[in-house]
């Protein structure tokens, strides 16, 4: 009867109970798809943190990057220096690399993934000397008696006997010096074929006595006159090497003997005794059908024992115990070497989170596990292994500058394969153990240091970091797989939903605070009622809390069913639009390199949040409405003790006039009441303002973090690890999108000073040596700019130079504003080492070789410290007086970082390839904007969370102000009623009540607009204060104007 | 004819439940100089009658007339501030504003000056039998009777010959309620003023110069 009677009492208050229904139906509803939303971004993402992984190689920029197997001090050098990296927040595992050499019997190599292809050991035979033809200038006056002039299709030839010849010269071949054949050395024959006749011209081979007529075009530097100048060209046969038969392989890796070879000393000095046989190491550089030319090599640079020697039978010790038998061997066995590498996150190794690796079976070990490794597809097909199966291993040792120059150890393992990986090209032989396995220390040897794997979340910030303690040459990369674009969309989601979620609890508890208060709090009178008739307080509470119980479950039952059926449509929408707002453009950042992973999103939703919100919000209506229970209860309790009324102290008020004096003695004298007003309004507005003020300050950031930003770009190689020696034939053409400034380029040649360079014989052979060696030369860049230099285009630090009195780097942009006075010679910048390597100081002038130019005179205005090995000169672009065919590097920024995304879709448009693509073209264009992007887009949603965010909560707060007013004003109609029923005019009561809200109002709002003031310096912050006072004055006008049209007999009926 | 007059008033209001005849075809008229009790049992209609001739509505029939002319033709508020006061049973003061300020309430609606109203007040206050110390005081830290005296105070001080009383000893103990009468008393005959007071209570209403009895909103004696 009793929980009967409540709960139709609650109910045929039809008007308040549909709305409270609808209200707690709908923040059910919010509450709920909030925390779906919430749980199923958290869900996913932490899914997707499973799935990706994201790494940071540490690379040393050396000279050779990035060749994997180069011995490069410096690198060595700058693993030395590196600093914990362990300890970088962010870094969840950092591993310096850590791979050796193994072999296992039975397993070869394929072809071409072997070191030493090309390396030779072997006894040759019958050698003899080789001649090639070679050309000389020789002048007209020097010309010996009998020569022979070759001239368009005749010539003349002065023959043995004497007799001055004109003859055909060759209708089948031209009048070049390829027509003059060895048919059989060391006769040179003159074919004529249209007379039929072979002329044996031998006698003029030998003396060398043909010669080509020409005419060069000329310029007499005195005069200026220019005029044709005569010369001849003559031919002669020039020793060149040797020929040989092959009778033994100690080592070639075909393996063929008894065929012709021809030997090039190269530079070992290989002068061979005639009819002696001799053994030599060295290598193939040329194979033909029958046969096969080798360069004659020293074991190592600075070893002094010779690369021949002679034997008289294969008896002699030199076949069995020998240097050349125990290179023959190293060859032999460095050829079939595996590659054993160590780490406790195998997964997160470059090949294998790129993509290029993967597992076809089995697993991988796991960290600290040993007695157990991986293997490469072709090493379980050669030697028939399969997950289960040990495999067998003799450790070897490399030595310091050949990594696969291998030296027996005494260390063998037996692992089990565990997992068996699939086989890429460049993979071939590659075994992967957990560090736990503690392989032989070996030098390091490439130019990867090191590999960090990252917490997904905090990649770019561990990166900064990482870069900020790397020393000068070492290069950070990351690799998130698409983490961070893959995210993006779902943490944007994920903090809309949390906003939601608190936005809901909120209104849940204004809500519910004011459910409770007007169903329970307000129920005195039933109270009174009940109280006098003798009824038990549990019959009370149970007559109280019914009604609300039903009202309150119905609301929720619907808004929890309602939010399971939409649920999974909602959500639906909601990621497809974040995905639309939020999608991250990340084409051509350096914060987007390498493969992409692609996760497949879980599709269902959870239904737990709905149950969860449903009972939350029910248990929070019932603790509301028990707690106003009391309140409805205390009111029918005679207080303990008096009441404490204090006087006013000054008596009777003649303060002010009219309305205005009662408001202001009404405001002076209201109590509590006059306290919550300033309260609500100074906590409410103040609150309106500091997201209004905080949303600014994420609004100023994003505008300051985009004026400041300096965004560059380069070329680079298509996996963005690259950026120089690369070829670009137009790299100004970016500059069409008007968006870019400040292209520097740089292109490069091979220099060396004139007496550096030491004598090649003039032909083939010494020429290609000549090249071999101008190869290994350091080089004179030109550029325009010292950023795109490969000394420092990996490092975002500037080069520090010492420059020499009235120099700085403007010269390399405006080396006409310096060089007065220096006509012809060139202004340069070199590294130190160079200098005292050399002998010159700043200012010294001196002349450099290039192939292309020739002599160059420069003079160093400049000096810089290197943290590498190459010691190049720096000279302005505008210095090299030629075409440039192509560059080899270029570094760019941008105008503004405001043009960063117009910039990527120019680049798109320009079909420029993007850094991983590796179906686009070779060379790719990257943008380091990485740390921006990811700052930029981390603003931009907060920002649009704050404009989702700020109405709602704008709109809360304010109906939130408009109820307290409307409470406030309605706590008064007693005051109303006596005031009318003075006679006073409509416009006087409204005053009296207005006025004094407002005052109060206003008090609360200023103070919150001058504290927020004070504390941001944003004047903005006032319009939540205006707005707050605004929806609060209307609540407070509507209250007074709707209790003005209730008729003053009934107000005072009911007034009490 | 009196200072106050009903002619054939009638008054019908509706509820969320029911349409209600408060009143029906009342004539009557009150002279000054003479205490009237309008009594009746519970919804005869008295404190609706009371309304009426306190301006608080129109009749929805017949006219209200005070010195001839009827409240429809009047600013209802005019007339409350001007020709009517109203003591009611609950005293209805204000509760912020102190005993002197609650009397002067009237008069500054009236246009009287602060000072003026303050110094009216204290001689009010004295006359209704409280001591000036009250003056300064808020109606919640006074007695029931002396609440009701305030009230009274109130009301001479619009300065009208009418006086309305609603239940005005309703809530106060037999000596407060006789001492109220006899200031009501007072008025009316020593002063002139028509006192019509609205009373269930037979022994007040046998006190008053002449009875109109209610029943069922309609005039029975």
């Amino acid at each position: 009867m009793v929980i009967r009677n409540g709960i139709l009492s609650t109910v045929r208050a039809r008007g308040r109970t549909v709305l409270f229904s609808l209200l707690i139906l709908l923040l059910t509803l919010s509450l709920s798809l909030g925390m779906a939303l919430w749980s199923y971004c958290a869900q996913t993402l932490e899914a997707m943190d499973q799935a990706y992984t994201s790494i940071a190689l540490v690379e040393h920029m050396g000279e050779n990057y990035p060749d994997p197997y180069a011995a490069d001090d410096t690198a060595r050098q700058s693993l030395a220096q590196l600093g914990d990296y362990s300890q970088v927040p962010g870094v969840t595992l950092w591993e310096t690399t850590d791979w050796g050499v193994a072999l296992s019997e039975g397993y070869q190599r394929p072809d071409g993934t072997i070191p030493y292809e090309n390396q030779v050991v072997l006894a040759v035979f019958q050698i003899t000397q080789k001649y090639v033809q070679e050309s000389f200038t020789i002048e007209l006056e020097d010309l010996p008696e009998e020569y022979m002039i070759r001239e368009g299709p005749t010539c003349t030839v002065k023959t043995k006997e004497g007799m001055w010849e004109d003859i055909q010269y060759y209708s089948l071949l031209s009048s070049r010096k390829e027509d003059v054949r060895v048919v059989a050395s060391p006769r040179l024959t003159l074919i004529d074929e249209t007379r039929d006749i072979t002329l044996d011209l031998s006698w003029m081979e030998e003396a060398g006595n043909v010669f080509d007529r020409g005419e060069s075009y000329e310029t007499d530097p005195a005069t200026g006159e220019s005029y044709w100048e005569e010369y001849f060209l003559g031919y002669r046969q020039a020793p060149a090497g040797y020929t040989g038969i092959i009778g033994k392989n100690l080592y070639s890796y075909e393996g063929k003997s008894g065929v012709l070879v021809e030997i090039d000393p190269g530079d070992s000095g290989f002068v061979p005794e005639p009819g002696k046989r001799y053994l030599l190491h060295g290598e193939l550089y040329d194979s033909g059908s029958s046969s096969r030319a080798i360069r004659v090599t020293e074991f190592y640079e600075g070893c002094d024992q010779s690369p021949w020697v002679a034997f008289d039978n294969y008896d002699d010790p030199v076949f069995t115990d020998s240097i050349f038998t125990e290179y023959a061997q190293k060859y032999e066995l460095g050829n079939n070497y595996m590659q054993v590498e160590s780490s406790d996150y195998i997964a997160a190794l470059e090949p294998f989170q790129q993509g290029t690796l993967y597992l076809t079976d089995g697993r991988y070990p796991k960290a600290g596990e040993s007695g157990v490794c991986a293997i490469t597809q072709d090493i379980a097909k050669q030697l028939n292994l399969k997950v289960g199966d040990t495999i067998s291993l003799s450790m070897m040792q490399s030595t310091e500058y050949d990594p696969f120059a291998l030296g027996e150890t005494d260390d063998t393992r037996s692992w089990t394969v565990v997992g068996i990986v699939n086989q890429a090209s460049g993979y071939e032989g590659r075994i992967w153990v957990s560090r736990g396995e503690d392989l032989p220390q070996a030098p390091l040897f490439g130019y990867l240091l090191g590999r960090a794997v990252l917490d997904n979340n905090r990649a770019v910030e561990a990166v900064d970091q990482m870069e900020a303690m790397a020393p000068d040459g070492v290069r950070i990369t990351l690799y998130d797989q698409g983490y961070a674009a893959a995210a993006q969309p779902l943490q944007a989601m994920e903090s809309t939903a949390q906003g939601v979620t608190f936005a809901s609890l909120v209104g849940v508890l204004a809500v519910l605070c004011l459910f409770a208060f007007l169903f329970v709090g307000r129920q005195q009178q039933a109270v009174d009622v009940m109280v006098s008739l003798g009824t038990p307080r549990g019959k009370i509470r149970l007559w109280l809390l019914s009604g609300v119980t039903l009202v309150a479950g119905v609301a929720v039952l619907v808004g929890m069913a309602v939010s399971a059926a939409s649920m999974q449509l909602l959500i639906a929408l909601a990621l497809q639009g974040a995905r639309a707002l939020y999608a991250a453009d990340r084409r051509y950042s350096n914060g987007a390199l390498g493969a992409t992973k692609e996760v497949e999103l879980p599709q269902q939703v959870p239904l737990w949040p709905a149950l969860v919100a449903g009972v939350v919000v029910f248990v929070a209506a019932l603790i509301l409405c028990v707690a106003f229970v009391g309140q409805a209860q205390r009111k029918n309790t005679l207080r303990q003790g008096k009441t404490r009324v204090r006087v006013p102290r000054s008596g009777t008020s003649v303060a002010g006039k009219g309305a205005v004096r009662f408001a202001w003695l009404s405001a002076r004298r209201g109590g509590w009441r006059s306290v919550v007003v300033p309260v609500v309004a100074l906590v409410l507005s103040g609150f309106l303002g500091f997201l209004m003020v905080t949303a600014q300050g994420w609004e100023s950031q994003r505008r300051s973090l985009y004026d400041n930003t300096t965004i560059t770009g380069q070329f680079t190689s298509a996996n963005g690890r690259q950026y120089t020696d690369l070829h670009l034939s137009d790299p100004f053409q970016i500059s069409e999108s008007g968006m870019v400034s400040d292209i520097q380029v740089y292109r490069s040649y091979h220099y060396w000073l004139s007496k550096d360079m030491p004598q090649f014989a003039d032909n083939v052979h010494g020429q290609d040596r000549r090249a071999g060696w101008i190869e290994k030369q350091e080089d004179m860049v030109f550029l325009n700019g010292f950023a795109v230099a490969p000394d420092f285009i990996y490092s975002e630090k500037s080069p520090e130079i010492t420059w020499l009195e009235g120099w700085d780097e403007g010269f390399l942009t405006e080396p006409n504003n310096y060089t007065s006075g220096m006509e012809g010679i060139t202004p340069c910048v070199s590294s130190t080492r160079w200098m005292k390597e050399k002998g010159v100081e700043l200012g010294d002038q001196i002349s450099v070789y290039t192939e292309l130019a020739g002599d160059i005179p420069v003079c160093i205005v400049g000096s810089f410290t290197p943290w590498g090995a190459a010691d190049n000169l720096y000279a302005p672009l505008s210095c090299l007086q030629t075409d440039i065919a192509d560059y080899l590097g270029c570094r760019f920024t941008l105008k503004s970082a405001y043009d960063l995304d117009d910039f990527r879709e120019y680049l798109a448009q320009e079909e420029y390839s993007v850094p991983g693509d590796l179906n686009g073209n070779r060379i790719v264009v990257m943008l380091n904007d990485s740390t921006f992007t990811q700052t930029v887009e981390a603003l931009g949603r907060y920002i649009t969370l704050s404009q989702i965010l700020f109405p709602v909560l704008f709109l809360l707060m304010g109906v939130m102000g408009f109820v307290v007013s409307w409470l406030m004003v309605n706590g008064r109609r007693m005051e109303f009623a006596i005031m009318r029923g003075l006679g006073a005019s409509k416009k006087r009561v409204f005053g009296s009540f207005f006025l004094e809200q407002m005052g109060l109002c206003l008090m609360g709002c200023i103070l919150s607009g001058v504290v927020l003031t004070l504390w941001s310096g944003q004047p903005l912050v006032w319009l939540a204060s205006a707005g707050f006072a605004l929806f609060y004055l209307a609540g407070c006008a509507l209250a007074v104007r709707t209790v003005g049209r209730t008729k003053i007999f009934t107000l005072l009926t009911h007034a009490d | 004819m009196g200072v106050l007059e009903l002619r054939d008033v009638s008054y019908t209001y509706q509820t969320q439940y029911q349409k209600v005849e408060a009143l029906r075809n009342i004539t009557a008229s009150f002279d000054g100089g003479k205490v009237y009790a309008v009594v009746g049992k519970s919804g005869s209609g008295k404190t609706t009658l009371l309304s009426l001739l306190a301006g608080l509505d129109l009749p929805t029939e017949g006219e209200v007339l005070c010195h001839d002319v009827a409240t429809s033709q009047m600013k209802l508020e005019q007339y409350r501030r001007e020709q009517v006061a109203v003591i009611y049973q609950n005293f209805r003061l204000f509760p912020l504003l102190t005993v002197a300020e609650n009397v002067m309430y009237p008069m500054e609606l009236r246009g009287t000056s602060p000072k003026e109203a303050r110094e009216k007040a204290k001689i009010l206050v004295e006359k209704v039998g409280l001591p000036e110390t009250v003056l300064g005081r808020y109606p919640t830290m006074l007695s029931g009777g002396e609440q009701q005296r305030v009230a009274i105070a109130r009301a001479l001080g619009m300065d009208t010959k009418i006086l309305l009383a609603d239940e005005p000893t309703g809530n106060l103990d037999t000596a407060n309620s006789e001492n109220i009468y006899s200031i009501l008393q007072s008025l009316a005959h020593d002063d002139g003023y028509c006192v019509i007071i609205v009373t269930h209570d037979r022994t007040l209403a046998q006190k008053a110069d002449d009875i109109l009895e209610l029943k069922d909103g309609q005039v029975v004696k």
